[in-house]
Order: C-alpha cells, then sequence, then structure tokens
C-alpha cells in the first residue's frame, strides 16, 4: 500500500504530545522541536497521496514493469455463461486449471466479467487459453496494457489546419457545435481543476513529498459542462489529467468557440472526462516506494488497462454519453473491451476509436480498434497529415473504416500537427522534482489519437443534428467521406477522409 | 410538407379564373344561330328532329345554307390547376414527405380546325422539405435543413379532338356535347432545389428535355367558354439519379402524371 494515512493537504499527526516539563522552558522547546523534526524525517519516509489510487494500481504497476508484459500479471480477466452458480464456476476454474492457487473476485462496478487471480509468475496468456476452452466460460483473458496513441511533438504556434480540411467552418454554419451532446473522453483524464495534489517522488536519491499543482482548462472546462467525470484509478469522480493526452484529445472535441485559443470539433457539446490512463509521471508516483525515480520503457506514454476501459465504455453508456472517444490502444485482443463496445451501441452510443500508430514498426493490429470492423457504430480512425495523404505512423488494415486528421510532421514540418490546449511540453518533463499540470497552452500532437477525437466530434454534430442510431452514424460519416488511396474502401483510409460539411448537409433529392 | 409560395400560386388561380369569365367553347362553334326553319312536314306528318336538319342531305331547299366554315384557326388560352404525382415517389417522399402535389399553371393554342390542336402549357410544383440521410436500412433520418423544390414543366402538345359533326339542340342552338381529345408532345422541365446553408453550388437549377403524351374531354360551357379534364403522363429521362436520394433510389425519371383541370377561352 503506498497510500499513507495522510490525507489532503495535512501534515502527518505528530507523535502523543509531551506533558510540560517543570525543570525548564528551553529544555521544553528543545524537545518540540527534536519531536517536529522527528515527524519530518518520520513523514518523509513514507509516500503520500492526497488521493487514494485504487489498492491494486501500485501492484499492477509493478508487475508489469518487473516483469515486462504487455498484461498485467496474475490476473485474468473471466466472463462466465449467464446463470452459472458460484460453485460451478469456482469448478471450471479448479479444472482448467489444475494445481494452480486461484482465487474468484467479483469484478468492479460496470463490467460484466470477474477476476482470476493467479501467481505472479504464472503464464497468463497460457491459463487464460485454457479456461476460455471450458464450457462455462465465454471468455477468458489476460488484462491488456493500453498506452495513448500518440507521437506528442514540441510546440510551436500553428494554427487549426485540421479543421479547415474536414469542412468544418461551413459545417458549423449548419450545426451549432453539438449543443448538449454529451461526448464520453475514455483517456488520461481533464486538466478541470484548480488544485494542489501531494505525491510521492523518489528524486536525488531520497523519497520526497513534492506538491503537484493542478490548472482547469478554461478553453474546455465551463460551467456545468462537465457530465459525471470519474477516475476509474482512484475510484472517485476527480479524473485529473497527469498527462495531457486526455486534455488534448478532449480539446480538439470540444475546445470552445470564441474563447481564449483554438476551437473543437464540437465546441458545444457537454464533456463527461472518464480517466482509465496513467500518465508517466503518475507511473513515477506510484512506483516512488521502489525507489523508482527514472520511466520504466514499458511505460512511456503511460499506461492503460483493458478492465478500466471496458469499465469505462459502460460507464460511459450508463451515464447518458451518446459518443464516445477511446485514443487508446495496444497489441492485445480485449474481449471485455469488445462486449463494452457492444454495449454501448445498444445504448445509442457511437464510438470512435484511434486506428493505432504501428505502421512502420510492423503495422500489427491494434485493440480494441480491430473490433470496430464487426460492431455498426464503432470506427477505427486513420490519420492523415497537412497533405491529406496517410500519417506515416497511422497503422493500415481491414479494421481502418475512416481517415481524419492526425497530423504529420514529416509532410508538414511544425504547422503539420494537431493544435489544442493542453499542458506545456516543458512542465511535464521527467527531468524534474515536480510537474507543472497548471501551465496550459495550445501544444501540437500528432496521432491516431488526434485523428479520433475529430471523428467523435462530428458524430456529436451528427447527433445534435437528428441522427441518433450509432449504426446510422457511421454510415452518414462514411457515405459523405471524401474518398483517398484506392477507389472505394482501402485499409489506408477506410472509406476516405472525413468531410464534416457534406455529412451534416446530408441529402436532398437530386443533390 | 407545407406548400409555400401562397401568393404566387393564388395569382396563378386568379389568372385562370380570370379567364373563366369571358365565354368560350371547347365545341366546334356550329352554325350562326337564325331563325329556325320551319319543321317540313315528314312523310308522316310529324316534325323532324332537330338533329337532322344539320345534316346537308336533309336540308331542304328553301331554308338558308348554312355558312359554310372551312379549316378556320381558333386561338385558346388557359388556366390550370391539377395534382402532380412523381415517378420518382421514393425520392419526393423522402425529402418532401410525399410524392405528389397541386401544381398551377396556364398557357394557350389554336384549334386549327375541327380535331386538330396545338397547346403550350407551363405548371409549376413547389414544395417544402428537408434533407435527409438515409440510413443503411432505409430508414429515412431527416436533417432539419429547410429544402425547397421547384418543377416547372412547359409542354407543347398536339392532339386530336374526337369531334362530331355539330348538332342543333331543340331551341335551335349548337348542342354543347363533350369531346374527347388525345395527343401527346414534348417540352422542357425545369428543376430547381434549394437549401438552407447552401452554396452556389450545392442549389440545382437544371432544364430537362421531356416528352408526354395525355387525354381529356372538353366540356363545353358557351361558344368561348369551357372547361378541360386532362390526364398527362410525362417522361423526364436522366431527370434525376445522379446525386442525391434519387441515386440512392435509382430513380432516374423527373416524370409523372399529372390530372389536370383547365378553364379555357376560345377566341
Amino acid at each position: 500500500m503506498l497510500a499513507s494515512d495522510t490525507q489532503a493537504g495535512t501534515a502527518r499527526p505528530l507523535l502523543p504530545h509531551r506533558k510540560e516539563n517543570p525543570v525548564g522552558r528551553s529544555v521544553t522547546l528543545v524537545g518540540l522541536v527534536l519531536v517536529a523534526a522527528l515527524g519530518l524525517v518520520l513523514s518523509a519516509q513514507e509516500p503520500t497521496f492526497t488521493r487514494r489510487p485504487r489498492a491494486d494500481l501500485a501492484d499492477r504497476l509493478r508487475a508489469v514493469a518487473r516483469l515486462g508484459t504487455d498484461y498485467v500479471p496474475g490476473r485474468i480477466l473471466v466472463k462466465f455463461r449467464d446463470g452459472l452458480p458460484t460453485q460451478a464456476m469456482t469448478s471450471a476454474v479448479t479444472l482448467a486449471l489444475p494445481g494452480t492457487a486461484t482465487q474468484l473476485r467479483a469484478g468492479d462496478a460496470y463490467t460484466d466479467f470477474t477476476y482470476v487471480d493467479v501467481p505472479l509468475d504464472a503464464d497468463v496468456p497460457a491459463m487464460a487459453a485454457a479456461l476460455a476452452a471450458r464450457p462455462e466460460i465465454a471468455f477468458a483473458e489476460p488484462d491488456a496494457l493500453r498506452r495513448p496513441e500518440v507521437t506528442p511533438t514540441d510546440p510551436s504556434f500553428a494554427r487549426q489546419w485540421h479543421m479547415r480540411v474536414m469542412n468544418l467552418e461551413r459545417a458549423w454554419d449548419i450545426n451549432d457545435g453539438a449543443r448538449d451532446v454529451v461526448v464520453a473522453v475514455i483517456d488520461s483524464g481533464l486538466a478541470m481543476a484548480n488544485d494542489v495534489l501531494r505525491f510521492p517522488r523518489f528524486f536525488a536519491g531520497r523519497l520526497q513529498i513534492i506538491d503537484v499543482p493542478f490548472a482547469r482548462s478554461t478553453d474546455i472546462v465551463s460551467t456545468n459542462r462537465l457530465v459525471a467525470p470519474y477516475d476509474f484509478l482512484y475510484e472517485d469522480t476527480l479524473p485529473y489529467d497527469m498527462d495531457g493526452h486526455g486534455t488534448h484529445v478532449t480539446g480538439t472535441i470540444g475546445q470552445q468557440l470564441n474563447a481564449e485559443s483554438g476551437v473543437g470539433v464540437a465546441y458545444n457539446a457537454r464533456i463527461m472526462p472518464l480517466k482509465v490512463c496513467l500518465g508517466e509521471w503518475e507511473v513515477l508516483f506510484f512506483l516512488a516506494e521502489d525507489g523508482v525515480s527514472t520511466l520504466p520503457p514499458i511505460f512511456e506514454g503511460g499506461a492503460c488497462f483493458a478492465s478500466d476501459e471496458a469499465r469505462a465504455i459502460r460507464y460511459a453508456a450508463d451515464n447518458g454519453a451518446k459518443v464516445m472517444n477511446i485514443s487508446i490502444g495496444g497489441e492485445s485482443p480485449a474481449a471485455v473491451t469488445q462486449s463494452a463496445l457492444q454495449y454501448a451501441v445498444s445504448r445509442g452510443a457511437f464510438v470512435a476509436l484511434s486506428g493505432g500508430n504501428r505502421f512502420e514498426d510492423g503495422n500489427r493490429p491494434g485493440y480494441p480498434a480491430v473490433y470496430a470492423r464487426d460492431i455498426n457504430g464503432v470506427m477505427a480512425v486513420a490519420a492523415v497529415g497537412q497533405d491529406l495523404n496517410r500519417a506515416y505512423y497511422s497503422s493500415t488494415g481491414d479494421f481502418i473504416e475512416i481517415a481524419a486528421p492526425g497530423g504529420n510532421t514529416r509532410v508538414g514540418g511544425a504547422a503539420g500537427r494537431i493544435w489544442q490546449q493542453t499542458y506545456r511540453a516543458s512542465g511535464l518533463s521527467l527531468n524534474q522534482l515536480a510537474p507543472r499540470f497548471d501551465l496550459l497552452e495550445d501544444d501540437a500532437y500528432q496521432g491516431t489519437s488526434m485523428a479520433a477525437p475529430h471523428v467523435a466530434g462530428l458524430a456529436a454534430l451528427l447527433h445534435a443534428q437528428g441522427i441518433r442510431n450509432p449504426a446510422t452514424i457511421e454510415a452518414a460519416i462514411r457515405q459523405f467521406a471524401t474518398d483517398r488511396g484506392s477507389a472505394g474502401r482501402d485499409n489506408e483510409y477506410g472509406f476516405g477522409l472525413v468531410d464534416a460539411r457534406a455529412t451534416l448537409r446530408g441529402l436532398g433529392i437530386a443533390r | 410538407m407545407t406548400a409555400r409560395r401562397l401568393p404566387a400560386r393564388l395569382l396563378v388561380l386568379g389568372f385562370a379564373l380570370g379567364l373563366a369569365v369571358g365565354p368560350a367553347s371547347a365545341q366546334e362553334p356550329a352554325p350562326a344561330p337564325s331563325a329556325p326553319p320551319p319543321a317540313a312536314p315528314t312523310p308522316a306528318g310529324e316534325p323532324r328532329a332537330p338533329e337532322d336538319v344539320t345534316t346537308p342531305d336533309a336540308t331542304p331547299d328553301d331554308m338558308p345554307t348554312p355558312r359554310k366554315r372551312g379549316p378556320g384557326i381558333r386561338p385558346r388560352v388557359f388556366g390550370l390547376v391539377g395534382f402532380q404525382s412523381f415517378t420518382a415517389a421514393d425520392s419526393f417522399s423522402a425529402v418532401l414527405d410525399t410524392s405528389s402535389g397541386v401544381v398551377f399553371g396556364g398557357g394557350g393554342g389554336l384549334l386549327l380546325g375541327r380535331h386538330l390542336f396545338v397547346d403550350v402549357s407551363v405548371s409549376s410544383f413547389s414544395a417544402d422539405g428537408s434533407r435527409v440521410f438515409i440510413a443503411d436500412g432505409g430508414e429515412v433520418v431527416d436533417l432539419g435543413i429547410a429544402t425547397e423544390v421547384t418543377v416547372r414543366p412547359i409542354d407543347i402538345s398536339v392532339g386530336w379532338r374526337f369531334a362530331s359533326a355539330p348538332r342543333l339542340g331543340p331551341n335551335g342552338k349548337a348542342r354543347l356535347r363533350p369531346v374527347p381529345y388525345g395527343g401527346g408532345g414534348f417540352g422542357f422541365q425545369q428543376y430547381t432545389e434549394t437549401s438552407e446553408f447552401a452554396s452556389a453550388e450545392d442549389d440545382v437549377s437544371e432544364t430537362h428535355g421531356s416528352y408526354h403524351v395525355l387525354g381529356g374531354l372538353e366540356l363545353p360551357f358557351s361558344r368561348h367558354l369551357g372547361a378541360t379534364a386532362e390526364v398527362l403522363y410525362r417522361w423526364v429521362p436522366d431527370g434525376l439519379g445522379t446525386g442525391g436520394v434519387s441515386s440512392f433510389y435509382d430513380e432516374t425519371d423527373l416524370g409523372g402524371a399529372q390530372v389536370r383541370v383547365k378553364v379555357v377561352f376560345t377566341f
């Protein structure tokens, strides 16, 4: 357990107060000083969180860091057939994994699966396969590791070419920014409040307690704009972004019009920030007690888990989200996410997924993007640069259904990325004692992470315009896309580049 | 859908009614009225039927010879009101919620002798709707973008009136009998479709060639005034189908059936 008993903004309790020493006042003062000094030393020896993360979070991170897996060691996500009694569940697990110490734990809220804990050194994929072979089990799989699908780049002052590429300026004549449509952003959270939180940090050879300042993105968060925010890592309603990715993605969807900096596609939508990803700094905080001062490479870009992703999807669907954006992905399948996506569509929510940034890294298919192929109402999005050609990193495959601006520095240089409000890059540097999550500015990112929220924003506009069925939203986006690449659907651009205005205008009799 | 441009339609209707004020006849004019000749006794001593007197063979030698009329040319004008049903029913229904509606118009022409006629007519259909999206399953989703569609066919028709020789009634006046007619022709059809938030290249304003057949019945009220009930079927090939919902439904013909009533003034 990393968290101490210390609560927000308060010091650790001092040692029991001594009785007044009649020997002399000076001795008393010396004693008090000594006690205070001892208290400070003790408090510095234990990590302190202002907010308590989930109890198992640090364990998950440690296990992943130690074993270098792309899933959580010691855990399998299992969905039993409906109506199976508990005894039968236990029996099925025992039969599938003879001789293995296992423990069943009920899933958290917004899950349709059960956790099966196995030894940390167990071969989780093999055990999951053995469990999945049982007739009592619908699916069993490792809890896959996900990452934000972004390639951060240096800031500059280029403009938002990506909005013009989508023909949005004239689309907004038709629809006033998706007023009141609830869009869930399942990501690393949002710069949603002014606050100071306390975290442990192993730095300069010792464990320290640092104050981390946060600021609200005033161009995104306004009064009554946020709907049911939730942090699935801390299990509370404060999904503070400690990465910048979630805020940037949210900006593309909903940065406000005529405000202080850029604009988002659906500038009048309401936002449901759902945090399922840890930023790099958070990983350092959670591993500080282990003496970790530099980020393990496996956590570069942050860390998210399929189980949290699936829960967030169900949470969003049950709390009124009509559009969701998921700009995270990994190479491991996750039936829990697939099931959650199907559930979301059945509840009337459209989902935009980043298509993946792995083209130059083997171009292996990414998840959950692959699931979009078989679910009408869920779209996997490829990225194009300023030249409207597929960005060099954008994954290709038969699961790619649409393309949107994601940025491409190779053809657009500094101006060729996606510009939205997020944290200043210098404040996020890991080579310092503490990060600054209170410095916000327009910054440029590129990736399919940036492409997906353009489509999510367009879906919100379409919802506001009267297309409510997720499958119909997908059909509309496909139908009015501008064909790119090979004629018709192809694996690079899907059905083509989104055209917001053409999609919103729909069809007359003759044109 | 709510029909718009009501003032314009009222104007056309007023024009049509104005035409109806004067006398007209769709019937081939009867001989000029004159004093009825005395009925010649038949061999049986009964008076002749009036119909008989108009037949040349029956004209008695002593009665005035009816004024011979050659194949005269008589101009005529008309106003019309009718009901148009479009062949592209799915396309019009998707956007306008209906595939038919009221048309107004007018025109003019010539009667060439008793049987032949040439007419030019102009009619106008106009309706409001909204742009839509058609889902994969065929569901029509209203996008709430106001759209106005106007169709204005110009038809040049040549036809044949199945008119019999004029006959006098018991009062000595020519009998006013219905005259069936049929014909066909060609023409042009102007199609415009405008919508909210449209730029110049978004709106449609096109003219297409057309051809048609028609048939009807003339109902004379007097020598100058009459009415016709007419059915016209018009083909406008390739007037639709290259975009919009008509492409989705693969409907290419912009024509359709028109049932209309004309009030005719013949000079």
